[in-house]
């Protein structure tokens, strides 16, 4: 009966438009063990190329959207469909050739702290490698050469060969695009990617995303706390609220009363906030 | 204990009964433990008398120690090089075990948690049963000689490193790890890239130390049969040869020393930043 849905909410999506999504979500929700609900009913579309910026209190679920695309979160039911594969349905192998595809940014950088910057690039491509050479770390000379590209575009060339320690948060955030670019993905996700940044730091890193996402027309979905940045950046804007979707639009619709209403616009819940 | 009010009292406040009723139990416990070494000095029939009686005995061994002396240089090298190689054998047997199986006990990167606790118990289990019992059993198994020592210390490190290299996995940063797997890293590819970049040193710095244990183990293996200089040491001690017992004895202690010192400056190495390259 799941599948039943699955396929037609599938034919849907790929009859509906005429340029197909490169990802589509449908009833998306997630519940989580202990019983909160940080996603209900959650449908998306999000077209090639495009920066999308999805905005919203803190809890209001835009981490666990942004985790269940790449199911580093187990959606709870709903269905994703990147790139015409099924993302919620795939098994170990698929999901694996799935996530090398989508490149992802984390808030706290995530960079393995004790090898090089370089080498913090090169596991971008740990998908595409084999077990032995992956393992010892043997990348070919040409991703090697890409990698030391990919910082050289993102300005830290010099850096490449020190230590991930000992660079600054803004520069580690650099790195963390760099891995995320060399898997060549079609869709990055950045969660927070500037919430631990100071506002110079903060400009540079949103710019770099943003000609990631228009020069090379990689899908950019980016969860943020602050509006300004997503107003000045993103193409679109997608609000959420208590894990739904409260408005979803280009970035030159969001009026001020909307921006209110998102944030402010839900005493009755405030209870239940942290 | 001159104070007969404690401080609780002083103020006015009446004592916590929770306090009172555990300084009861710890009185009773005391007096429990000073009960048995008394009844233990009795049974085991200890007396002054025993300690005098022993002197004379004494001092003719010690006499006949004197000058300590090498009886069969070739046969004690031989025996010191088949210590050192027990010991480093039965510990890099012992590592290779416990890497995989810590990656299994450490809580966070366990691939079933359950086996996570059967591993860490298993663990402890061997680490319960001293060295010399191992080396009892496995001398029951494939006979005496070095190749017991090395299963004995083999099993014992791999109880202690188990656990300590757990704890070490258990502290590392979860976040890169998840950043790999959301790359499509395998398994595998991620406890090479992921994890093992963040424990490397702390393993390095625990096997080096279980090394200078096994060291020590591994002296004393021979005793019971299991290879190595302990055999040297029992044989002169069974002939009488109390010159030749103390300078085998001479000989251990210096061993001894030498691998501390060397698992020492290892061990600095190590915490040493600078000592750590990864190669390109
Ligand atoms: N592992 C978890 N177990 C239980 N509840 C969780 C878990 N992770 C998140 N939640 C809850 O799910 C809801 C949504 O959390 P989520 O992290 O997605 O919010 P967010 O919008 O990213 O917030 P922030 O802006 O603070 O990062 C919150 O109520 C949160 O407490
Ligand atoms: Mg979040």
């Amino acid at each position: 009966m799941a599948s039943e849905l699955n396929t037609r909410a599938l034919q849907q999506v790929t009859s509906e438009s005429t340029t197909p999504a490169l990802l589509s979500v449908r009833n998306l929700n997630k519940t989580y063990p202990d019983g909160t609900q940080a996603l209900h009913d959650v449908s998306l579309d999000i077209p090639s190329g495009q920066l999308v910026a999805v905005i919203g209190l803190s809890g209001a679920g835009k981490s666990t959207f942004m985790r269940c695309v790449n199911r580093l979160v187990e959606p709870t039911s709903g269905q994703i469909v990147f790139d015409g594969q099924d993302v919620t349905r795939a098994r170990r192998g698929d999901l694996r050739r799935i996530r090398r595809q989508m490149g992802m940014i984390f808030q706290q950088f995530n960079l393995v702290q004790r090898l090089p910057v370089v080498t913090n690039v090169l596991h971008g491509r740990l998908g595409y490698t084999s077990a032995v050479r992956g393992c010892l770390g043997r990348f070919p000379q040409h991703e090697v050469e890409q990698a030391l590209e990919m910082l050289a575009q993102v300005g830290l060339a010099d850096q490449a060969f020190k230590r991930c320690s000992e660079l600054s948060g803004g520069q580690m955030q650099r790195v963390g695009i760099a891995r995320a670019m060399m898997q060549g993905a079609a869709l990055i996700l950045a969660d927070e990617p500037i919430a631990s940044l100071d506002v110079s730091s903060s400009e540079k890193v949103m710019t770099i995303l943003k000609e990631v996402a228009t020069a090379q027309r990689i899908t950019t979905i980016v969860n943020l706390h602050q509006v300004d940045f997503a107003q000045q950046f993103a193409d679109r804007v997608i609000g959420l609220r208590d894990g739904s979707v409260f408005c979803d639009m280009p970035t030159d619709g969001l009026t001020e009363d909307l921006i209110r209403d998102l944030y402010y616009g839900h005493v009755p819940q405030q209870d239940e906030e942290d | 204990m001159v104070q007969t009010s404690t401080p609780a009292e002083v103020g006015g406040i009446p004592t916590d009964p929770q306090a009172t009723r555990r300084r009861v139990t710890h009185r009773i416990l005391w007096g429990l433990a000073a009960a048995f070494v008394v009844l233990s000095v009795f049974q085991l029939g200890i007396t002054p008398q025993r300690f005098t009686d022993a002197l004379p005995r004494a001092s003719f061994v010690w006499d006949r120690m004197w000058p300590p002396a090498i009886d069969d240089g070739g046969a004690l090298s031989t025996a010191v090089v088949e210590s050192l190689q027990i010991a480093i054998v039965g510990t890099a047997f012992g590592i290779l075990l416990s890497i995989p199986l810590a990656l299994i006990a450490a809580r966070n990167v366990t691939p079933f948690a359950p086996l996570s606790l059967a591993m860490k118990g298993f663990a402890a289990f061997v680490r319960a049963v001293p060295a010399l019992i191992w080396a009892f059993l496995f001398i029951m198994a494939v006979g005496l000689g070095p190749t017991a020592g090395i299963l004995a210390l083999a099993v014992n490190s791999t109880g202690m490193l188990v656990k300590v290299y757990a704890e070490a996995l258990e502290e590392i940063p979860m976040g890169p790890i998840e950043a790999l797997q959301a790359s499509g890293a395998s398994r595998s590819h991620i406890a090479f890239q992921g994890i093992l970049p963040s424990v490397v040193r702390l393993f390095i710095a625990w096997s080096v130390f279980r090394l200078d244990i096994n060291v020590r183990y591994s002296t004393i293996l021979g005793v019971v049969g299991a290879g190595g200089i302990g055999w040297e040491l029992t044989r002169a001690a069974s002939l009488s040869r109390y010159d030749v017992a103390l300078g085998i004895t001479v000989v251990i202690f210096i061993l001894v020393m030498a691998t501390e010192a060397v698992s020492q400056w290892l061990r600095r190495r190590v915490d040493d930043d600078t000592a750590f390259r990864v190669e390109e």
